[in-house]
């Protein structure tokens, strides 16, 4: 365990990337810019020098986000930024490219628009939990009222805290495990017969839920609403597989198989505020027959219990970081090891999933400040790779889901919602 | 709330047909808001701002301009002819100029520099000419002198903002270029006297200028390479 060993720690000049952000820096391109954003829209326009205030106040309690992608000559590494990170203008456009490495540029970016403030998190610097945590203690900053003190405890992270050691930690390499057998190869997945969208990044398609409305549905079922909606996402690939005419289905038909994140730190007992999540997997394969709705649904509440445990899930861990310790791997110089990466990225992680989905879960703010935000949004960009993406937030009575596909069609969105709402759900697109 | 009939899912108020399957939505006709669309067009560009610096040229421009009438007036009264009041005059509007570029015309810090380099050049040609109208110095003494130190500053300026490491070295870069200048002025102002190009005063500015910049470089370059070789060479 010597080689692994070398965790990051307060008051450090550098630290080693972790097993995703060496990946995630390694492959990070125009086409997979690997950014995700989390919105807040608020009740009342934002004064962009109050944020910016907030920003400079809470930025001292995220030391680890605090810094600048810097090439060695054989790895990334992340170096302290002291500059001042500034608010930008939000655009039609989000989640362009960073270019990480340029000098002072910081892992995320901080826009606002109008009402809405937005984080843009490269996945390299933290994942989703990371940047809602982020973003939470940005807006209750920003928020907090004028000299009355919110009294009740609540997890909010706060100007003048002292950063917990363990929340540097790489979580990765903590429960690496040598002897576990690595997970088993893919196999290849039915490809969308659609003509991607040239005109713009990706298309955007934002619906709303009533919690009251999916509630009863998904308590008849006795499932979760990742489980219920993964499970209508793969039944809306399905159908546009089986809308295919029947000579040529057979060119098509292949397994669907979707990538749902998985929060570690609800499997290992971690704090790391920087990337601690991988995917599980669940898919179905119609070269079986047609499935029902309910067969998928008992095929993803049987494969999540299966999966989602610390036995299945080291095993990814294992084929990860087994990677990154490589002898051969680790002396071959960094602008190489981009290029064997991007190649090998492009061969084996090409149509491997249809979409993914990830529900970031339902969003608690502290009671004297919740009046003040309207909603929250996730969302997660298309890429060449996994070419359409749902992303999915709680907040107080409703869900917001948000599609990004790189299709000029809108066909899976369209049996997605279509599905919903012929099961009594109503649904508002926006 | 507008829906549509073939998806079944709502819609906004001013969306025409749905955003699943194009199916046009029937409904009153609304007029679109463009106050409630998601994203702005342009960047959002702080208004405020602007505001301040079209003041703050404005008070600049009133400042002057009572100067500027002050002088005038006082060198009309007294020699009914403009004579002395001819460089205060050249020097306030210079001024002027100087202040209306980044305040108002641009933000680009290069083409600022270019409107300024300009206007004190014509500016310095101006003064030469305006005594005799004919060019005395400005061709051998002032055009080289004002050249050089811009050169020499510019240089001086990317060489600071293109190194990755900022710290002594930048003082040893301000020390090389403070020497080039005395050297180039020397050779100007003793070719200019004596039409020989000769090094006087300018050899003992320069020898302990380099030897003292070569130390800062070497400071610098040498703490930078302890503390850069663990995160470089890591594996």
């Amino acid at each position: 365990m010597s080689e692994i060993s070398q965790q990051p720690s307060a008051n450090q000049e550098w630290y080693r990337l972790d097993n995703a952000a060496t990946l995630y820096t390694l492959i990070s391109s125009s086409k997979i810019t690997c950014i995700f954003r989390i919105e807040a829209h608020l009740k009342r326009t934002i004064n962009i020098n109050r944020l910016q205030l907030a920003l400079d106040n809470i930025i001292e309690r995220f030391p680890y986000y605090r810094v600048n992608l810097m090439p060695g000559l054989f790895w990334h590494f992340w170096n302290t930024n002291l500059a001042r990170p500034r608010i930008i203008a939000d655009s039609e456009y989000p989640c362009e490219q960073m270019p990480l490495t340029k000098n002072g540029i910081f892992p995320f970016r901080v826009r606002a628009y109008k009402s809405s403030v937005a984080m843009e998190f490269h996945h390299s610097i933290t994942d989703g939990t990371g940047a809602l945590i982020f973003l939470q203690a940005l807006l209750a900053e920003y928020l907090k009222p004028k000299g009355v003190k919110d009294k009740k405890k609540n997890n909010i992270f706060k100007p003048g805290q002292t950063p917990e050691l363990s929340e540097y930690e790489d979580a990765y390499k903590k429960y690496f495990k040598k002897s576990v057998p690595s997970p088993l190869k893919q196999e290849k997945v039915f490809s969308l017969p659609y003509k991607l969208c040239k005109s713009k990044p990706f298309c955007r398609t934002t619906g709303i839920i009533e919690l009251d409305d999916i509630n009863p549905v998904i308590k008849k079922l006795n499932v979760s609403i990742t489980e219920f909606l993964s499970a209508v996402f793969l039944y809306s690939f399905q159908d546009i597989l089986f809308n295919i005419p029947g000579s040529k289905r057979k060119r098509h038909i292949r397994p669907i198989r979707i990538m749902v994140p998985v929060n570690m730190r609800k499997i290992y007992p971690s704090a790391t505020m920087r990337n601690f999540s991988l995917y599980v997997n669940p898919e179905i394969d119609p070269r079986l027959g047609r499935y029902s709705f309910s067969d998928i649904l008992k095929q993803v509440y049987h494969y999540m219990r299966v999966e989602v445990n610390e036995k299945y899930i080291s095993k990814q861990i294992k084929r990860n970081v087994r990677a990154e310790l490589h002898p051969l791997l680790r002396v071959t110089p960094l602008f190489l090891k981009k290029l064997i990466l991007r190649i090998a990225t492009t061969i084996l992680f090409s149509r491997v999933n249809n979409g993914v989905l990830s529900n970031i879960g339902r969003i608690e703010m502290p009671s004297a400040i919740r009046h003040e935000i309207e909603n929250f949004q996730f969302l997660l960009p298309p890429s060449s790779g996994v070419k359409i993406c749902l992303a999915i937030a709680g907040y107080k009575e409703k869900l917001y889901l948000n599609f990004a596909r790189i299709y000029r069609e809108a066909e899976v969105e369209k049996q997605f919602f279509r599905k919903l709402v012929k099961m009594g759900i109503k649904v508002k697109i926006i | 709330m507008p829906y549509c009939s073939q998806c079944g899912v709502e819609v906004e108020e001013y969306i025409d047909v749905c955003p699943l399957c194009s199916t046009p939505i029937h409904k009153s006709k609304v007029i679109i808001d463009k106050k409630n669309l998601k994203f702005p067009d342009k960047p959002v560009i702080d208004k405020k701002t602007g505001i301040l610096r079209f003041l703050a040229w404005e008070i600049i421009g009133v400042a002057l301009l009572t100067a500027f009438l002050i002088i005038l007036l006082t060198n009309l009264i007294t020699d009914l002819n403009i004579t002395w009041a001819r460089y205060p005059l050249a020097s306030i509007f210079t001024v002027w100029l100087l202040a209306t570029f980044p305040l108002l015309l641009t933000k680009n810090p290069l083409l600022i520099a270019l409107f300024s380099v300009t206007t004190i050049m014509i500016f310095i040609a101006f003064i030469d000419i305006i005594d005799n109208w004919t060019v005395d110095w400005y061709y051998y003494i002032a055009l080289p002198i004002a050249l050089l130190l811009i050169i020499v500053t510019g240089l001086v300026i990317m060489l600071s903002i293109k190194v990755k490491k900022k710290g002594v070295n930048i003082a040893a870069f301000i020390l090389f270029g403070t020497g080039t200048i005395a050297v180039g002025l020397d050779v100007i102002i003793n070719y200019a006297l004596s039409n020989f190009i000769i090094l006087s005063w300018s050899l003992f500015v320069i020898i302990p200028i380099l030897l003292t910049g070569i130390f800062l470089l070497y400071i610098h370059y040498r703490l930078m390479r302890i503390r850069d070789v663990k995160k470089w060479f890591q594996l």
